[in-house]
């Protein structure tokens, strides 16, 4: 809707012209316009998350492209047999990939594990993690880096994290192409997509599950076998591709 | 109608004069409910070795505390600094149990290092920027000065930080630089504030939880259309303190600019300085010279709608006439804040004088300030005032400087001389906000 002021003007407003400030033509002096509130509605949605679905590998979490397949693509878990797969060959090079997209910096999550009674209230901005025996220190760690890249320096002055240890927790890097999403997203051109998992024992204790990766995965200093999960301690020390450091710290 | 917004001005001006000054009023509904929007509120706390002893068990005390009386829909996170940064606690939503965790965790946190307050932003401001719609509010403690890192590194964050989330600071004791602490709040649309001692810090930290958690309305904009011709020459909020908001203008489009002002609580009340330069009229002549908007984000199904209310209240006029008596009027809320103004001004340039030795120029300046805040019933600031010089004469502003003054009071007064006073109404009882009082007046 517009009108024309006297000075030619088209505008929006019907009291007052919206180019140039005059009194329009009908309006009285300082006259009530009529009410000028306008609601512009833009509601932003939200992701949902995604429902765990029954097509994934009980070992890594990956999704089963082909249903008949005997073993996992990733970590080749025998899903006859329900037992880790043979370790591969050797440890291949990476082929050359093509670059993942721009990732933004949300991490997808597993649920809470103490949800929210349901009700009015309302959903949650981040999904949801929670308190745990066991925690995973997260760190970058300049020194691992022994033979630097220019290309890709290493990272400096990345907050150390906690990451309470109470659900499986992939670690790798995050890669929305191939929608691998690790819950512990690292940035580190050294680790691979799906590097290794934390999975809890059945008396609450911590393992770490090696899935084969690209550069392997060191408990303590030493190489674990690729397919190998491992009972961790407090005090363990995970290192993995070129600067990442994670330590194990139990309920003191 | 969420808001609410008065205009205070003398529309009269005479000939060949073109500057409208004015204050807006602008207060939210009280009936706007907080219930049932996305909150996420971080606390981000020196952990460096100055903090060791007292001050460290009482922030473990204080957060701890403040997390157990947040209310469960509300999501919470721990960041830690010295040198670098540690998260303590991921964002957990405040459940029982997740608070149960939360005090487990905090029982690990120990003091020693350097202090870098960057590192701290920066852990928080990727939390916060993972829950983009939530309404985000940090609290920020520190007890020392930004010795571990170039001074440039908390600017850039601070840029960085812009929009993603809103910080109230403290600075606990004395030896942390009122400089460095008020250059973090303002940035992020919060107030810096000191607290004397370690016992202190419960109460500012629960008073911010129930500031936090009560904010209702996300991405509060003040928008301001001019005519064609005209200039915003200033914008600045007036109270409850003064901030400079020129500079954040955005352009929404040729004639429009907006001004963000954060997320706000139902029933807050804000006074906001405007002037503009309109077009020169003739003698006769009216015009609009500025139409003031409030934009905002109001909660809708689980999501954020943006809004806009444009009360013809609002309106600001420009009217030329020859008559010196209309004319030569000032607006009794525009000269009150411009005293206010002038107040902040004189206590900051008395404290400065007075840490540079001129005993002169402090005690003229600090006596000017006692003056202003005395004539404008601002008791909180005279009081502040006599803590720094003998009061001699508050209508005349005879001072004379304090000899034994403790460091706590002149921080103090530098930190809140920016805390402004609302215009005394006759007669008009009852909480700020003018209740019937007519708008617009002249």
């Amino acid at each position: 809707m517009t009108a024309r002021c006297r000075a030619g003007h088209d505008s929006t407003e019907l009291d007052y012209c919206s180019v140039c400030g005059a009194a329009m033509p009908t309006a009285a002096q300082g006259a009530a316009a009529p009410p000028a509130s306008a609601a512009v509605g833009a509601s932003g949605s939200r992701a949902q998350p995604a429902g765990a679905a029954a097509t994934t590998c009980p070992s890594c979490g990956e999704v089963r492209a082909d249903l008949d397949a005997r073993y996992c693509e990733v970590c080749r878990y025998d899903f006859v047999s329900n037992k880790p797969g043979p370790p591969p060959a050797g440890r291949v090079a990476a082929v050359a990939s093509p670059a993942p997209p721009p990732v933004a910096p949300a991490p997808a999550r597993a649920p809470a594990p103490t949800p929210p009674p349901a009700g009015a209230a309302p959903a949650a901005p981040f999904a949801a993690p929670a308190a745990a025996a066991w925690a995973l220190v997260v760190c970058v760690d300049p020194a691992l880096d022994t033979e630097p890249d220019p290309a890709a320096p290493c990272p400096h002055g990345v907050p150390e994290e906690v990451i309470p240890l109470d659900r499986e927790i992939l670690v790798g890097r995050r890669d929305d192409r191939r929608d691998i999403r690790p819950e512990l997203p690292l940035n580190d051109p050294g680790a691979s997509r799906r590097h290794a998992k934390f999975v809890l024992n059945a008396d609450g204790t911590p393992a770490l599950q090696d899935l084969a990766s690209t550069n392997g995965t060191q408990l303590n200093g030493v190489d674990t076998t690729p397919g190998s999960r491992t009972t961790l301690k407090h005090g363990d020390e995970i290192t993995l591709g070129r600067w990442t450091r994670i330590k194990i710290r139990g309920r003191s | 109608m969420a808001f609410k917004i008065e205009a205070f001005q003398n529309r009269f001006l005479p000939p060949a004069q073109g500057r409208v000054d004015a204050i807006l009023s602008v207060t939210a509904s009280p009936d706007v409910a907080s219930g049932g929007n996305q909150v996420v509120i971080g606390f981000i706390v020196d952990k460096s070795g100055s903090m060791s002893g007292d001050r460290i068990e009482g922030v473990k005390r204080a957060v701890w505390r403040a997390i157990s009386m947040l209310e469960e829909h509300v999501w919470f996170f721990v960041v830690a600094f010295d040198s670098s940064a540690q998260i303590i606690l991921r964002e957990a939503q405040a459940t029982q149990v997740n608070k149960q965790a939360a005090g487990l965790a905090l029982q690990g946190l120990t003091a020693a290092g350097g202090t870098a307050m960057s590192t701290g932003l920066a852990a928080a401001r990727s939390i916060f920027a993972r829950a983009p719609d939530a309404i985000r509010q940090a609290v920020f403690l520190t007890d020392g000065k930004n010795e571990s890192e170039a001074s440039t590194n908390v600017a850039e964050e601070l840029k960085r930080c812009e929009g993603v989330f809103e910080c109230d600071c403290w600075g606990v004791g004395t030896d942390w630089r009122v400089g460095e602490v008020q250059e973090i709040a303002r940035a992020q649309l919060g107030k810096a504030s000191l607290v004397p001692d370690p016992a202190g810090i419960d109460a500012a930290f629960r008073a911010a939880m129930e500031k936090a958690s009560s904010k209702a309305l996300k991405d509060v904009r003040l928008r301001i259309w001019t005519p064609q011709g005209a200039q915003v020459v200033f914008v600045k909020q007036v109270n409850p303190t003064i901030e400079e908001m020129t500079d954040k203008a955005k352009v929404v489009s040729a004639q429009v600019r907006e001004y963000m002002t954060g997320a706000w609580s139902g029933g807050e009340s804000r006074d906001f300085h405007v002037a503009i330069d309109v077009k020169v009229g003739t003698v006769g002549d009216e015009m609009l010279a500025a139409r003031p908007s409030v934009a905002y984000l109001a909660s809708s199904g689980g999501g954020w709608a943006e809004q806009e209310e444009k009360p013809p209240e609002a309106r600001l006029f420009a009217s030329w006439t020859g008559d010196d008596s209309l004319s030569s009027r000032i607006d009794n809320h525009v000269a009150h804040y411009t005293g206010q103004d002038d107040l902040a001004h004189a206590i900051q340039a008395g404290l400065e004088a007075r840490e540079q030795g001129n005993e002169a120029a402090a005690t003229q300046l600090l006596g000017k300030a006692v003056k202003i805040a005395h004539a404008s019933h601002n008791a909180d600031m005279t009081q502040r005032l006599s803590k720094v010089v003998e009061v001699l004469d508050p209508s005349a502003g005879t001072v004379r400087l304090k000899k034994d003054v403790k460091k706590a009071a002149t921080m103090d007064l530098e930190l809140e001389s920016r805390t402004t006073k609302r215009v005394a109404r006759k007669g008009a009882a009852g909480p700020p906000g003018p209740g019937g009082a007519s708008s617009g007046s002249t």
